[in-house]
């Protein structure tokens, strides 16, 4: 009897060294693109910065890997007049993408040409036309064809993220376009500012903050910065999330007396209580058909992720495994809900299908928290902790590397990507 | 603990209706409410040392020692009933900053529902959460975790 606490002591200790999660990696590799920007002698400059915004644009997917045009075996003039495509199949090029930036009067356009070498084949081409002032935006248009003719979905790179910094007891709300282009605050000085979520039409962002102690939800318009309160009930008022349609914002609430989920119509101005529960109910997150909302609960004594029909069907789990899951979010296409759940004290992100099969662990980290899809789901944002600072990192859904994506000597948290 | 501090209340109680019955007399015989009412205070309860009530990881549960502490609230906000009370509910840094400021909230609701069944009106008390978001210990380790898992008592 003695050697008992002994026993449990030993295995504690071993387990808790141990590695907790088997991370998920695809078998997938980036395919090899051969990229080339053709350009008039006075627009070289214009095309180097376009070719720099499509090679960082695909190689950020992890999708693509750009060949060294010093590999290249055929020059871009030939190629964009027309290609031998063994030229490219002996250097190893998977695809060819040739663009021919041309300027008239006041608008930049961009014939876009995507060629598979080992098929001989083109695969699409395409016009892109931009006004002078917006060859960042043709920029990613044009890594949005490619990506669309090769994967076969909409591309993220006209995409935007916000994030929260915190200085001290104020925190601001920080803009960036999804390469890190046109990073700056564009809300100031808010007391405490969480899990702020983009409009699907991107001119507003729910969010909860405090205003004399007190935590409020609030509509925060994105081209004028007025902020509107929409929620400042007793208790609880947090993690609103906007409905797909943008009618709705769902959001916790503890007004009756417990955390419950509740949704507020933008139109008529409405409350309305959905979860009935006396656990802890919170993070609500839509699917996208907008027919279901799954949400965390502790109803059955720990944390778990659940989905309920907006009809009103009983709440059904969807989280299986580990003892704390949390914050859901249903991804765009509605296969699977991103989430972070807890092992041993060492957490992870993680997905599961609908219906809690096909668990996969994406990353571990300190901290990890905040998931949030790309708008074609194909990436994720979180953040973690990396020596006592919070950033925001960036990862395939598919598996792949985290990539940070802010500083790392300046906090940064809840990170929310435009729809 | 609990027999103790119910002991400690009965007996708290017993002496302020003592010193009470005392007073009475003197308003009776010296004909001057000063007195009576300089009586009255030194018998009220005095508030309790700690303004802070501690919990277990995702527990909103109280302990025997969080309890003695609420005890005393009651007494005292029973004797002052002229003060409001907030309680500000707080969480340690694991696990996600959203459910822990649900978390936060069931703490400060917790301890309102332990003042409410002892005799404070709930509409004295007000309760807000700030999660994770306000940590008294700014470091790692369960020692700081400890003193993050908290409620709070302010008056206002």
């Amino acid at each position: 009897m003695r050697l008992l606490p002994l026993i449990i002591l030993m295995t504690l200790s071993t387990s808790l060294s141990a590695v907790e999660f088997d991370v998920y990696q695809s078998e997938y590799r980036p395919l090899n693109i051969a990229l080339m920007v053709d350009a008039g002698a006075e627009q070289h400059g214009e095309s180097q910065k376009l070719y720099n915004v499509v090679k960082n644009d695909l190689i950020s997917s992890q999708s693509f890997k750009t060949l060294d045009p010093l590999s290249f075996i055929a020059d871009t003039a030939s190629t964009l007049e027309k290609i031998d495509y063994a030229d490219w199949r002996i250097i190893g090029a998977d695809l060819v993408a040739t663009c021919n930036l041309t300027a008239t009067s006041e608008r930049w356009q961009a014939e876009v040409k995507v060629y598979d070498p080992f098929r001989s084949k083109l695969l699409a081409s395409n016009t892109l036309i931009r006004d002078s002032n917006e060859l960042r935006v043709l920029s990613h248009q044009v890594s949005d064809f490619i990506y669309k003719t090769v994967i076969g979905v909409h591309g993220h790179f006209n995409s935007h993220i916000l994030y929260v910094t915190k200085r001290g007891d104020k925190s601001d709300l920080i803009y960036m376009d999804q390469d890190g282009a046109n990073r700056q605050p564009v809300g100031k000085n808010f007391t405490l500012l969480l899990s702020p979520d983009w409009a699907p039409d991107g001119r507003f962002v729910a969010l909860n903050t405090y205003v004399g102690n007190r935590p409020r939800l609030e509509t925060f318009d994105m081209a004028t910065g007025k902020r509107s309160a929409f929620g400042s009930f007793k208790g609880l008022n947090s993690t609103p999330e906007y409905s797909p349609d943008g009618r709705y914002i769902a959001a916790a609430l503890s007004y009756t007396g417990n955390s419950e989920i509740h949704i507020y119509d933008l139109k008529k101005r409405a409350w309305k209580q959905f979860t009935h529960h006396p656990g802890i109910d919170t993070t609500p997150t839509w699917s996208p058909d907008g027919k279901w909302i799954a949400f965390t609960s502790n109803r059955n004594g720990s944390p778990q992720i659940y989905r309920k029909k907006l009809s009103g069907s009983k709440a059904e789990r969807i989280s299986l495994k580990a003892s704390y899951n949390t914050s859901p979010v249903w991804a765009p296409h509605g296969d699977r809900i991103a989430f972070i759940t807890l092992k041993q004290w060492e957490y992870a992100l993680a997905t599961v299908h609908i219906d809690g099969t096909g668990l996969r662990y994406l990353a571990t980290g300190k901290r990890i928290e905040s998931p949030n899809w790309s708008p074609n789901g194909q990436m994720l944002l979180y953040s973690a902790e990396n020596s006592g600072i919070r950033r925001i990192y960036r990862i395939p859904a598919w598996g792949g590397k985290a990539e940070a994506i802010t500083a790392e000597n300046i906090d940064a948290s809840d990170p929310a990507w435009s729809r | 603990m609990n027999q103790f501090s119910k002991l400690m209340f009965v007996a708290l109680a017993a002496a302020a209706l003592l010193f009470s019955g005392c007073a009475k007399k003197e308003v009776v015989s010296s004909d001057g409410g000063a007195s009576a009412s300089t009586h009255a205070v030194s018998s009220m309860a005095k508030k309790p040392s700690s303004n802070s009530v501690y919990f277990a990881f995702d527990s909103s549960a109280l302990d025997a020692a969080g309890k003695a502490t609420l005890n005393g609230y009651a007494a005292w906000l029973a004797d002052h009933g002229g003060i409001n009370i907030t309680v500000e509910g707080n969480c340690d840094q694991r696990g996600s900053r959203e459910y822990n400021l649900a978390l936060g909230q069931r703490r400060a609701d917790s301890v309102k529902d332990y003042l409410t069944s002892h005799g404070v009106s709930a509409s004295r008390i007000d309760t807000v959460s700030f999660g994770e978001e306000r940590p008294a210990c700014t470091g790692s380790g369960a020692a700081c975790w400890a003193q993050n898992r908290h409620a709070d008592i302010t008056s206002r």
